[in-house]
């Protein structure tokens, strides 16, 4: 019994530690956006690019919702994310750059956040 | 030349069918998310997977025996059923993550959701375990597998800084996130030390009708082998500190793992990378049903083995069908292969002492190895090594849990 308990925590993922959410959420913004990059540098498939993008819009509109951390950069974050998608999907260039240097500050903000709740 | 053709054979077959989706993500994980510092854990790992792998190949050649029948014969039914209920699960998780696996490769390639592609992987799996031959599985997946040569490419064009690699061979304690680190030194562990390897060489070699004669050869192919696959890994480890490491990402999911090569590779990357997972995940999925199937009729004492065909060996041939479909059905009701993964390869850790004591009193047993049985140097390797995963996988599993 204990161990089918362990299995559906691990498996289910409880991660509910605002530090481990921010981290979490600041790797999924540094993912879109290198995927964002490659996309523009003609490295990734389209059908890949929208894919880890919608995945990754997901995990940051979960994150922000969840309790212990503040929504606003991971609102952003979701935004670009879900903007770059667009832009991909639409083949327009100038706007899949313009998502990726939001997403790039984004990145940063978060990852800041994660180090500030750390110390 | 037979000989140096069986050993370059064996060497070949080793290091491409080495990788597998938890060597993959486990170190693909280490590296990104504390860059070379547990490079240590892939070196004792590897080390401890060459004198399993030599003991196993030596126990075949020698005694005729594979580790669980030797097991059966010494301990007995009443004994043997233990290993039995716990391993088979744990192979079964780890089966699950690997047709995980080729389901992921597929949906990064075209888009379609993982879960829609485990009825083809399973049934192509069980077809070629059907109608193939093991010479066919072994060395056909493992020289596909190859492809993950590109791993070792992409981490010497990357120019690791050396001095910081020398540091990474060398234990260390973690500078941050200690829960994490041990959660993944022991997942990298149970990923190398995976029983199915060793129990899966000592009956190839029973299939491939090694004799005492094949003592040097089972030697040299246990330790080149075994090394150049955990260079492989080691090198997924690199390639992953000095491209997701430096921008934050820390491998969360499978759709990250992705990019791994693209930047050495531009779009080539892309497609090496679902070539290594897909193939990697197929052969190690071909090589744990097996495994299990023979781990199953051996125990059990049914007829077994893969060159006699599903007609002489019906209840093997049940015994991997079953483990394929609930191995199936684990993926196709959603599972997060990535947490399958890890949390199968930290649970293969904790079966550890299970698969690898009883094989030892075996190896030390002289009326089955005679002059051949295990020195005390060999015994104190498996037994420190195991001991240590074993404490590592009962403190961190507790740890991966409070960590998410």
């Amino acid at each position: 019994m204990g161990c089918i308990l362990m299995m559906a925590a691990l498996l289910g993922g409880c991660g509910g530690d605002p530090q481990q959410i921010l981290q979490r959420a600041a790797s999924w913004t540094a993912a879109a956006e290198m995927t964002g990059e490659h996309w523009l540098a003609g490295h990734l498939p389209t059908r890949y690019a929208t894919r880890t993008l919608t995945r990754a819009a997901k995990e940051l509109l979960d994150a922000a919702g969840r309790p212990g951390v503040r929504p606003d950069a991971l609102r952003a974050a979701t935004t670009a994310a879900e903007t770059l998608r667009a832009a991909i999907d639409a083949d327009d260039r100038a706007g899949a750059r313009r998502a990726v240097d939001e997403l790039t500050r984004r990145a940063r903000e978060l990852a800041q956040q994660a180090q500030e709740v750390r110390t | 030349v037979k000989k140096v053709l069986e050993i370059a054979l064996g060497i070949v077959t080793s290091i491409g069918g080495f990788l597998e989706v938890g060597s993959m993500a486990t170190s693909a994980q280490a590296g990104a998310q504390h860059r070379f510092s547990l490079l240590w854990v892939l070196v004792l790992g590897t080390a401890c997977l060459i004198v399993l792998v030599e003991m196993s190949g030596r126990l075949a050649a020698v005694s005729k025996h594979t580790i669980a029948g030797a097991m059966r014969e010494r301990f007995g039914f009443g004994f043997y059923v233990w290993p039995l209920v716990i391993l088979v699960p744990v192979s079964l998780l780890v089966l699950g993550a690997e047709i995980g696996g080729v389901c992921l490769a597929l949906q990064l390639l075209t888009g379609v959701a993982f879960p829609w592609w485990t009825a083809p992987v399973a049934l192509a799996v069980w077809l070629l375990l059907w109608k193939g031959t093991f010479g066919m599985i072994e060395h056909g997946t493992a020289l596909l597998g190859l492809v993950t040569v590109c791993f070792v490419v992409a981490a010497v064009t990357l120019h690791p800084p050396l001095a910081e690699l020398g540091r990474g061979v060398l234990p260390s304690w973690p500078e941050h996130d200690a829960g994490r680190y041990w959660f993944l030194a022991v997942s990298i562990l149970g990923a190398t030390l995976t029983p199915y390897l060793f129990y899966f060489y000592s009956s190839g070699a029973l299939e491939d009708k090694w004799d005492e004669s094949h003592l040097a050869i089972n030697r040299v192919v246990a330790t080149v082998g075994m090394t150049f696959g955990g260079v492989l890994s080691a090198a997924v480890l690199v390639v992953s500190a000095m491209v997701l490491g430096p921008r934050g990402i820390s491998v969360d999911s499978y759709e990250q793992m992705g990019l791994l090569l693209v930047e050495t590779f531009g779009s080539t990357g892309f497609y090496l990378l679902v070539a290594s997972l897909g193939i990697a995940c197929f052969g190690a999925a071909l090589e744990i049903s097996l495994a299990t199937a023979y781990f199953v009729a051996q125990g059990l004492g049914w007829s077994w083995g893969e060159n006699v065909g599903p007609r002489e060996a019906s209840r093997f041939a049940v015994a991997y069908t079953v483990a394929i479909a609930l191995a199936a059905v684990l993926v196709q009701i959603g599972v997060d292969p990535l947490k399958l993964t890890n949390l199968s390869m930290v649970l293969t850790a904790a079966s550890l002492p299970l698969a690898t004591l009883p094989f030892l009193v075996v190896m030390n047993d002289p009326r089955l190895l005679g002059r051949h049985r295990n020195g005390r140097l060999t015994n104190a390797v498996v037994l420190g090594i195991v001991t240590l995963a074993f404490v590592l996988a009962v403190v961190s599993l507790p740890l991966g849990i409070l960590g998410g």
